[in-house]
């Protein structure tokens, strides 16, 4: 039990001074023995109420949830549908009722051929591209994302976080409106939120938590550690990676799902969405519910403030393009800004356009493509190395948001490379570097 | 002449072709395709100055086919072999043999094959830009913003060998210098020199002030300075 003082909330010192003398700031006095003696009746008594019978023995009340949402405008979901096409999410994602990706443009598919030895290629080649793949090998599958608000999709749409922070790349900022973004969310989410569960705050949530070993895999930041208990169940080492990979952070949860689909996922997640990695583990509904109330009341602490975002000063050493090429544009940025001559004209989403983007025709594959810029949103060549306002040349910008994106920020540049790990800064300050002293060749 | 004509005509028909379906292509694709392989090791031999052996590899890859005009599977893979050849004839100033007429001892055959290169990197340009007809002979008139800045400079490096193409060639670098879209040192000291030629003595200047800061040391910007 805690101790009285907690329950009530009160300041270690209000107990042994009177509130007035507080006040006051009189110095306190040695208790008497007789006020010792009341001191301890008083003490006792409130601790029988605490335990007892009173105003604490009144179930809390149930949390206040948000209204549920309406179904969704019909002619909003056919637009947001016309928009999975036009996004492409099909190249990442599995999404029922659109036509997967053709492997060429699917970029998951792709890399888990290539892990898996099945990709058409020499075994040479194929070893190597094995040891570089990190990035896109699981993505969840856009299914049952009914259990979803709408207000969340829409708004997560428009500035992805980290929301799952096993995986190294994030939900890419796609060009979208708020106005898409919407529609996008109803064509997701189309159907009408079932009425909550009268959902009551609890600390037995947190304790389920723990010891049903949920936090195994999900991290809830924002709260304090909940250690994870014995997994009820015996789970396959693949399914447990997949499932460390793809927990999101549960201090989103409160925003992201419906308060009654998100009871019902808690009991059976493969009912709903056959082929995740969450696993079904043996749960009352009480219990889920218990836990749902904990996911949506605990109180969060803010996030941790991200840390500055420097451009690191420039190198007082010579760097040539061989470098930057092997360190940055080789190594990151030429697999969606490629040579469109490498194979039918398609140079990869940043040259030939994709995932909605126009293309831009940039080529980071070689020296003079680099040096040939790209479009402008008026279909104009620029020079992607034209100092910003602020004096940063364009390219050291994008590659700076995305640090600025990763810290959960939404800078007006977007963000490259888009939804993957950003670029180490001392790598960025090679290529400015490099700008800097004329783009040696 | 004639070639010129026929090859425009065949030009007129790719132009006119439906566009190709895209696809993802990029680093896995390029080492699949074996032909890609070739292009490449052409490409290194042209960097290299070696000539006749980055043309030979493409012959040996593409025979005759090389210097048509093709559209179809791989027809991005076949500019970039016609490049090679292009780009081979004019830094050798015509004196390395594409095919039969083109390139060689005589003067009509450095200027033959001279012409073919300046044509064939005008139609680069034009596929480059969504197979725009507009855009093979003016660059202000192709949709992507002036045309593809390498493809210029490749073809004004073809232009000034041309003595009625030295103004054009001097325009389009000017442009890629104005707006610092140039692809490669060379375009820097070849619009230097053209510069000069014109009287745009500041313009030259600054050209080969950037062609220093770009180029590797064997790469001469400034001709002036060893004479």
């Amino acid at each position: 039990m805690r101790p009285l003082r907690e329950q009530l909330n009160l300041p270690a010192r209000l107990t042994a001074r009177s509130p007035a003398a507080t006040l006051a700031g009189a110095r306190p006095r040695p208790p008497a023995p007789a006020a010792l003696a009341l001191a301890g009746l008083v003490a006792a008594f409130a601790t029988i109420l605490a335990c007892g019978t009173g105003p604490k023995d009144q179930p809390p009340a149930p949390l206040a949830l948000p209204a549920p949402e309406p179904a969704a405008d019909p002619a909003a979901v056919a637009r947001g549908r016309a928009l999975i096409e036009t996004l492409e999410c099909t190249r990442c994602h599995d999404v029922p009722g659109h036509e997967p990706a053709p492997l060429e443009k699917h970029c998951v598919r792709c890399h888990q051929d290539i892990l898996a030895g099945k990709f058409p290629a020499p075994p040479g080649e194929l070893a190597e591209w094995q040891r570089h793949i990190t990035h896109l090998l699981d993505v969840p599958a856009l299914r049952a994302t009914d259990r979803f608000r709408r207000a969340w999709l829409a708004d997560y749409l428009q500035a992805p976080h980290d929301l799952r922070p096993g995986l190294n790349s994030t939900m890419p900022r796609l060009p979208l409106g708020p106005a898409q973004a919407a529609d996008l969310a109803a064509a997701l989410a189309p159907t009408a939120e079932d009425p909550p569960p009268a959902l009551r705050p609890s600390d037995r949530g947190r304790e389920l938590l723990g010891s049903k070993a949920c936090t195994l895999c999900h991290r809830f930041t924002g709260v304090p550690d909940i250690p994870p208990g014995k997994l009820p169940i015996d789970l396959s080492e693949p399914l447990l990676r997949r499932g460390l990979a793809q927990a999101p952070d549960l201090r989103h949860t409160r925003d992201r799902m419906r308060p009654a689909a998100l009871v019902a996922w808690l009991r059976d997640p493969a009912r709903h969405k056959p082929g995740t990695p969450m696993p079904t583990i043996p749960l009352q509904e009480a219990e889920a519910e218990q836990i749902a109330a904990y996911l949506l009341s605990a109180p969060l602490a803010p996030p941790p403030a991200a840390p500055p975002i420097e451009r690191l000063p420039l190198l007082d050493r010579r760097v040539t393009w061989a470098e930057v090429e092997a360190r940055v544009f080789k190594k990151t940025c030429w697999h969606c800004h490629s040579d469109p001559d490498f194979a039918r004209g398609d140079g990869g989403p940043g040259n030939s356009g994709g995932f909605g983007f126009a293309p831009r025709r940039l080529d980071l594959a070689s020296y003079p493509g680099i040096s040939s810029g790209s479009l402008d949103d008026h279909g104009k060549r620029r020079s992607v190395f034209a100092p910003l306002p602020d004096g940063t040349p364009r390219l050291v910008a994008h590659l700076l948001a995305r640090h600025a994106e990763a810290a959960g920020q939404t800078p007006e540049l977007r963000g490259m490379p888009l939804g993957l790990t950003p670029i180490p800064l001392t790598d960025i300050q090679l290529v400015d570097t490099w700008i800097a002293q004329g783009r040696p060749q | 002449m004639h070639r010129i004509v026929l090859a425009l005509c065949l030009a007129t028909t790719v132009l006119a072709a439906p566009r190709l379906a895209d696809a993802c292509g990029n680093t896995v694709r390029r080492i699949v395709d074996s032909t890609n392989e070739s292009v490449r090791k052409a490409e290194f031999l042209l960097a290299q100055g070696n000539y006749k052996q980055a043309i030979s590899t493409i012959r040996d890859e593409f025979g005759d086919r090389a210097l048509a005009v093709h559209d179809g599977p791989g027809a991005q893979l076949h500019q970039r072999a016609q490049r090679v050849l292009a780009i081979a004839v004019v830094r050798s100033k015509g004196a390395v043999s594409i095919g039969p007429g083109l390139g060689g001892k005589t003067d009509a055959q450095r200027q033959a094959a001279i012409a073919w290169s300046v044509l064939t990197l005008r139609l680069r340009r034009a596929a480059l830009d969504d197979r725009n007809v507009d855009c093979i002979l003016d660059p202000t008139r192709c949709t992507n913003g002036e045309g593809d800045p390498h493809t210029n400079a490749d073809l004004a490096e073809a232009l000034a060998l041309q003595p009625t193409g030295r103004a054009e060639a001097y325009r389009l670098l000017k442009d890629l210098g104005d707006r610092d879209l140039m692809p490669f040192a060379e375009g820097w000291a070849l619009l230097a020199e053209l510069g000069r030629e014109r009287g745009d003595l500041e313009g030259a200047k600054k050209a080969v002030e950037r062609c220093k800061q770009i180029a590797s040391d064997n790469l001469k910007c400034d001709p002036s300075e060893n004479s």
